[in-house]
């Protein structure tokens, strides 16, 4: 640590990371539970990376980090429903985080339960009704010709 | 802007595409030697046997799509999302009785479109021919963009350059060659995708630690792993009847019916089927992978190629592309053949000029795969992505055929304009929902709608058929046995 900050006071002149701006605005609805954030930095810096936060709260005190290296856009799924907050910050090749971007709120609205269930249900009966008529048709068919 | 590198050099690129587009062509052409008439050139002379009717058949299920959205979808919906993507393989399997009924029905037929017409008449023929062209023209278009945007993402081959060289070489060896170059190619390809896959993922499987995978999941991704995720729930049923509604309807899998020889086809499909099912599987891991390897995804459809190469090196990014090219060809040449076809029969000869001889429908056979290859290259030019999105809304409209097809090839009293009702409703409710719902319900709502309207219209309105009338005299005066 001591070392770190000697070579930090002899080198005065580190550019600091520029703010970073996501290119979604607040509020984002995302109903199937993914999307893919984009954000721009406020100035170039060479050789920056950047660190996105995903949250369940909108003070971000439970978070998961992902360090998505120099790409200034992530894929991000598996939220969950409700409200997912997202924020973003560039890093520069020395180690200096910059501020963090304003949040986006990312809403997730789930197709219902019940919805669900019955869509499910016709699926299976669907399912069932067609497997019944090709076998059935195959099998009687079958019959006939050894018959 | 995304700063990703591409994973594999431009020249190793440039040369794998260049081997073996010259390996396609050369062996197109060689197998394409007995296409001398018009049965040859369509059926394959209709003497396909066990091994290579299988190829065939997995070779062109396994599409670009099986390689990059089956990892898209275990990124998108997690578990579900990968057995979702397996279920396609249902319908090969549900094929293969088909297949034999086909064969059995139609000894001599030609075209998913010839069964439609006889059954159940021309108006519904007239609906089917819509729904299969325009299905085929947005999986050729599908395959060739995808084409150019692999090849340009794996190896910074220009995307014009890239589409244009898969399209031009699917094209030459299918128009030399017909079917015998199309199954001939698609036995080679078909062994080199299953090795390809294999090998990846048994590499990826014994170099990263599956525990640390699914923690690093619960982590970032909780909900790929619940039980409970609505969207991958509805889209397990929903892919498995946009892939019934594929195949059952599609010249390509009929073609194939009548290419196999007697008895061949019902284990052909189910063997292609047992096969291709574990492909989503294993090419969908790749896709949960991401997170543990820190590999940030920005496009979701690129994570298995993206993943494959991180952990295999210059090697894996060889084998996956490799592994696309192969799976591209045998699609594209697939449906070059096979919409040839259709246009050939079903609308030239069928609709157009009755009394053609076999000699002249090759010819434009020929003309018409060289016409649908500028066709897709000139859609497929611009790289407009919103093509891509044309496939999807598809699935609604092969959705209605399913039960038209099923019933019309089992039920002797199917009700010929309840089939062609259930082909519309099921369309237009199938597209309502594909807008007011989503995506994920479309194909299932589609289908489910004219299961009823068939089922609703052959009870209350039943009409019998014969069945030896699907068995055509053809133009020459050629008959075959029921």
């Amino acid at each position: 640590m001591a070392v770190a900050a000697q070579q930090a006071l002899r080198t005065p002149e580190r550019t600091p990371a520029p703010p970073v701006t996501l290119e979604q605005a607040s509020p984002v609805t995302a109903n199937e539970g993914h999307l893919r954030l984009s954000w721009k930095p406020e100035g170039e810096v060479p050789d920056l990376s950047f660190e996105l936060e995903r949250s369940l709260n909108a003070d971000f005190r439970e978070v998961a980090l992902r360090k998505v290296g120099a790409d200034r856009a992530s894929y991000v799924s598996g939220l969950r429903e409700g409200e997912n907050y997202f924020r973003v910050r560039a890093v520069t090749a020395a180690g200096d985080a910059g501020p963090w971007s304003e949040a986006l709120v990312v809403r997730v609205d789930y197709p219902s339960r019940r919805q669900v269930f019955i869509l499910m249900a016709v699926g299976a009966v669907l399912l069932i009704a067609t497997v019944l008529l090709i076998l059935a048709g195959h099998a009687r068919r079958r019959g006939a010709r050894e018959g | 802007m995304d700063l990703r590198e591409t994973v594999l050099d431009p020249t190793a690129g440039w040369l794998l595409l260049a081997f073996f587009g010259i390996a396609w062509v050369a062996l197109g052409l060689y197998w394409g030697r007995k296409a001398r008439d018009l049965e040859g050139f369509m059926l394959a002379g209709r003497n396909v046997g066990l091994a290579l009717g299988a190829a065939t058949a997995m070779a062109t299920w396994v599409t670009s799509n099986t390689i990059m959205l089956a990892p898209q979808f275990a990124v998108q919906m997690g578990i579900w999302g990968m057995l979702a993507y397996s279920t396609a393989s249902f319908g090969l399997l549900l094929f293969a009785p088909m297949a034999l009924r086909i064969r059995k029905l139609m000894p001599k037929g030609y075209t998913s479109g010839d069964f439609i017409r006889l059954r159940y008449g021309r108006a519904a023929w007239v609906v089917f021919l819509l729904i299969s062209l325009f299905y085929s023209m947005a999986w050729l278009v599908s395959m060739g963009m995808a084409g150019g945007i692999v090849l340009k993402a794996l190896a910074g081959i220009p995307y014009a350059y890239g589409m244009s060289a898969i399209l031009l070489v699917c094209v030459i060896y299918t128009l030399f060659g017909g079917l015998y170059a199309v199954i001939g190619t698609d036995f080679f390809q078909s062994v080199i995708i299953l090795i390809g896959v294999v090998t990846v993922g048994a590499v990826v499987l014994s170099r990263i630690d599956v525990t640390q995978v699914y923690h690093d999941v619960a982590a970032q991704q909780p909900t790929l792993l619940a039980v409970f995720m609505p969207v991958a729930l509805l889209s397990l049923f929903n892919n498995m009847f946009f892939g019934f509604g594929e195949i059952f309807h599609n010249n390509v899998w009929w073609s194939r019916a009548f290419a196999m020889r007697d008895g061949v086809s019902y284990k052909a499909f189910l063997l292609s089927g047992l096969l291709w099912f574990p492909i989503p599987v294993a090419a969908g891991f790749l896709g949960l992978c991401a997170g543990t390897l820190g590999i940030n995804v920005t496009d979701p459809d690129m994570v298995g190629p993206l993943v494959a190469g991180s952990v295999l090196g210059p090697i894996g990014a060889m084998v996956v592309f490799v592994v696309i090219f192969c799976s591209l060809a045998s699609s594209i040449d697939s449906l070059l053949a096979a919409t040839s076809d259709l246009l050939a029969e079903d609308v030239y000869r069928k609709m157009i000029a009755p009394s053609a001889s076999e000699a002249r429908v090759r010819k434009l056979s020929s003309w018409i795969i060289i016409g649908l290859g500028l066709l897709t290259w000139a859609l497929c030019m611009p790289r407009l992505n919103y093509l891509l999105q044309v496939l999807f809304f598809a699935g609604p409209l092969v959705g209605s055929a399913i039960w038209p097809v099923a019933a019309g090839l089992y039920w002797k009293k199917a009700n010929p304009t309840g089939a062609l009702w259930a082909m519309i409703l099921g369309s237009a409710v199938g597209l309502v929902a594909y807008f007011q719902i989503g995506w994920f319900t479309a194909a299932l709502i589609g289908a489910a709608v004219s299961a009823v309207v068939v089922c609703l219209t052959t009870w209350l309105a039943p009409r019998e058929f014969d069945w030896s009338r699907l068995n055509e005299v053809t133009p020459e005066g050629t008959e075959g046995g029921a």
